[in-house]
Formats: structure tokens, sequence, C-alpha cells
């Protein structure tokens, strides 16, 4: 369960980036957080991760208030709460493989269960025969699998995604998209910051829509507009 | 998880991770270890030089005496007794008796080729002695005062200011070397920092991934030590390789030029020396990449 209660966020050159912010998402909820540039959707999942701290408020992770998280708490949450960007973030120099495999090496797991682990994650993103490729010889839809599978090997509760179909063309961010909504079948909670109205308007799911950094509608079953 | 098994995979993946970095980024690994290794080749010429001026000095120091001045109607069994007394003393090297026989004697035998000299002197005017020689001669004036109020002891004569010069300059050769020494070690910890640094911000994108996937700062921080300590270790093992063939020739050298130069002839000393520079190649090394990779850390 994802709680934010009164959040508000500044940064340090003044730009108010969300205002009274009150929100919350159940387990296995499927939320896009959807708005024009600037509307705050980023800081939002920058918070979720606790790559920034709320100016005042709190937010809450399975209970656990992030601004009272110790600097070595951190990586227990970065473990709970996956996150896949717009530009992926994949090393170059390591192969589909490694990229996913790394996931699982920072939590120090043995080599025989990254062995079983990561085949099975790719297998599940529909990336099981490119397994030895560099990111470099993939499509930008088979990357995005790639980082989907990262952040999905260690089995998070919560998968948040930030323009996770920014950089796919229409087919391939549809794909995506289905992919995340077989992963939350499977029992995570996904939250996608997105503007791509097409596809919250296919997928019919919880919207939550920001605007100028405030909470403009909460919807189920809604569309973009 | 295990902790024992955690530990055997971070260190796996840590060793593994230095090593191939190591590797890759080969250019900069040499630029890293040639500048440890010419620190190292200069803080092992200061400690040479240093540690030498530093056997001159103590051999200097135990030059000076301390010369007790008998009574004379003091009988040899109280000399004698008073040099046994002072040898039992930890801080006194040496303590010899010399009677006012012994005293002539001595002088007789330094004034052979001056035997005019010694016809002028009538019956035995010098006092019996004891001589005193200290480990440490900043010591002497207190013991010298507490002799003199023996009853038996006719003067104790210090010559202050030679001894305050010689104890001034030793204390300021010590402290301006360590004070070299420590500036040393920090340019050396300055410039290693520096080179590592641009390694790692090459590596920052991995850095920054490492973070939002759930790495601990220790986790990221291993294979970037053990990578300085590489740096570190290569570096020095090659500084000690040459100041080991450069050692031994170059001493030679200097004994046959300045012969009435005490030197530092330990022959354990070109061992703790190697011992030294890796050790501190190694540290240095470490904290280095300890302190380079900080900053990268806060993702």
């Amino acid at each position: 369960m994802i709680v934010l209660h009164d959040v508000c966020k500044q940064y340090p050159n003044g730009v108010q980036a969300l205002s009274e912010v009150n929100l919350q998402i159940p387990e296995r909820d499927f939320v896009f957080l959807v708005g024009p540039s600037g509307a705050g959707k980023s800081t939002f999942i920058r918070l979720l991760i606790r790559d920034e701290l709320p100016s005042r408020g709190r937010v809450f992770v399975d209970g656990q208030d992030l601004s009272r998280l110790r600097r070595r708490e951190l990586p227990d949450l970065r473990r709970k709460v996956s996150v896949i960007f717009q530009d992926f973030k994949l090393l170059p120099d390591k192969t589909v493989f490694e990229n996913v495999a790394f996931a699982l090496q920072v939590s120090a797991y043995s080599r025989m269960e990254i062995q079983q682990m990561v085949p099975e994650t790719l297998d599940l993103v529909g990336l099981a025969d490119k397994s030895d490729r560099f990111p470099c010889h993939l499509s930008g839809g088979e990357q995005q699998r790639v980082a989907i599978a990262r952040a999905l090997v260690r089995r998070p509760s919560v998968l948040v995604a930030d323009e996770p179909t920014g950089n796919l063309d229409p087919v391939t961010a549809a794909q995506t998209v289905q992919l995340l909504v077989r992963i939350n079948a499977l029992g995570t909670t996904i939250v996608i910051a997105t503007h791509n109205s097409e596809l919250v308007n296919t997928m019919r799911r919880r919207v939550v829509a920001l605007e100028g950094g405030r909470i403009v509608r909460d919807q189920k079953n809604a569309g973009y507009a | 998880m295990r902790p024992l098994l955690r530990v055997v995979e971070v260190g796996r993946y840590a060793v593994s991770t230095a090593v191939v970095s190591f590797w890759r980024h080969r250019t900069m690994s040499v630029a890293a270890v040639f500048a440890t290794m010419v620190m190292m080749l200069l803080l092992n010429a200061f400690v040479i030089v240093l540690s030498n001026l530093n056997v001159a000095l103590h051999a200097l120091e135990q030059k000076v005496d301390l010369i007790v001045y008998l009574k004379d109607d003091v009988g040899p069994a109280e000399g004698i007794a008073l040099a046994d007394r002072l040898r039992s003393e930890t801080d006194v090297l040496q303590a010899v008796y010399l009677s006012k026989d012994e005293a002539m004697a001595r002088l007789k035998a330094q004034l052979a080729d001056r035997t005019d000299l010694l016809e002028m002197v009538t019956g035995n005017p010098l006092p019996a002695t004891v001589e005193v020689r200290l480990r440490d001669p900043s010591r002497i004036p207190a013991l010298a005062s507490s002799l003199r109020t023996l009853p038996y002891v006719e003067e104790v004569p210090v010559q202050q200011d030679v001894l305050d010069n010689l104890l001034r300059i030793s204390r300021f050769t010590r402290i301006a070397g360590a004070v070299m020494v420590a500036g040393l070690l920090g340019v050396t910890l300055f410039v290693i920092v520096n080179t590592i640094r641009l390694a790692v911000y090459s590596r920052r994108q991995e850095i920054e991934i490492m973070k939002l996937v759930g790495a601990t700062d220790w986790f990221i921080r291993w294979p970037f030590v053990l990578e300085g300590v590489l740096y570190g270790l290569i570096g020095a093992t090659t500084a000690v390789l040459l100041v080991g063939a450069a050692y031994r020739p170059m001493q030679a050298q200097f004994l046959s030029l300045v012969q009435f130069l005490p030197v530092n002839l330990d022959p354990t000393f070109p061992l703790k020396l190697s011992g030294l520079t890796a050790a501190v190649g190694v540290a240095i090394g470490a904290a280095g990449s300890y302190i380079s990779v900080r900053r990268f850390l806060d993702v």
C-alpha cells in the first residue's frame, strides 16, 4: 500500500512541483499518472523511490515513512519498489542477461539463483532468445523489456515507471503496457507516469491526473481526459 | 540470504569487477599506478634521507657525555658504587669510574708527543671522575643537578648552550621530517584521488543504476576500493623494486664519498622500508578510491 499524505515538493530553485497531494494506492492496483509536462509526474515517481524527499507531508510504502528512512535502509526500499525509465538506463557494456543479473548481484544472490531467475524473467518479457545480445543490438521496445525484466527479476511489490513508452512506437508501446498488465495480474502494484493518451484510453484503468502539481482527478476505469 | 554466502558473493563480485575494470580502463590504471609509483619513490627518498639524518643526529647526541668530578678525599669505593648505581638506571647507556691515577695515565697517553707540557705538571691535579653517557641527552641537566647534591661530588659541569643547540637542531629536524612526510602523503592522496575520480566519473551511470536497483553503498564501493588497492599495490611494488635495485649501490657510493658521517646500516632497514611502502601504497590507493567514489554515491 502506497500512501501520500499532504505532500508538497518545492525544489531549491523555487519550483513548486507538487502541492497538497493526498493519495492511496492499494496493493495490486494499476494506476496511470497523467498530466502535461511539468505537472509533477516525475517528481511523484521520484518520491516513491525516495530519490527525492517531500518538502512537507509524508510518503508511506507498506507502512514505512520514507522521510524517516535511514540511508542504509534505502537499498531495501529500492528492492521493494522497482523503477523503469523512459531512457531504459541499461549498461551498454553488459549483455541482456548481465543487465538483468546485475539487479540480483547487487543483492548478493548466488550464481545458481541468478542462473535460474534471469532466464525465467527474460522468458516472461519475451527475450529468452536474446540474452547474449548487447543493448545496442536491440530495438527500443526490446531495450525497454530488458529494463522491465531487470526491475522485475527480484519480484518487487511495486513497479513504478516514468514514461516507459515515451521512446517507443505505438505498437511496441501497447505491447509494453500489456506486459505490465500481465505483471500486475501476478500481484505487483503498478504505477505508470505517462502522457500517452491513446494508451490510457485503451486500458481503462485507474487514472490520477496531475496539473500544476495538484491532483485534479482520481477516477477508476477512466480515460486520459 | 545467509550472511556467509552473501559475503562470499559480494567478495567474488568485487574482486572480479575490480580486475575487469582495471583491465578495461587500462590507460587510466597505468596513469594511477604511475602516479602512485612516483609518489612512493619520493616517499622512499624522503624516508631514506630522514632515517640517515636521524642516525647521524642520534650518534651525535650520544657523544655528549656528562662528567661527574669527585672530591679529592673520596676513595674509589664511592666512585665505583656511583658508577654501578648509575648503570642500573634505564636512561644510562654507560657509566665508567676513572680514578685519579687512571685519569693521569689517560692524559699522559693523550699528550705522549708533548712531553714538555707534561713536565709542567707536578703531582696529580686531576680529579677522579665518573663518565656518564645517556640514551636521551635532554635528561642531562636533570641528572646533573641531582648528582650535584651528593656529598662526595665536587662538580658536574654542563655545557648548557651546546646541549640546547644540539637538542634544538635534532628536534627541529625530526618535526620538519614528520611534517614533510605528512605533506607528501597528503599530496599523494590528492593525486590518487583525482586520478581515480576520472575513472569513477566515467562509470557514474553504472553507479546511478546500481543505486536505483538497490545496491548498498559498500556494494558499490568495494570494487572501486579494491581497484585502488590494486593501483597502490602495483605502484608501491614497482617503487620497492626500483629502490631495492638502487639502494645498495647508492649507499656504497655515499659511504665511499663521506666516510665520517654515520649512515643507517641496519640490515633490516630496506625490508622495513619495503613493507612501509607497500602498506602506505595500499592504504592510499584504498583511501583515494573511497574518497573519489563518495560524491558519486548521492544518487
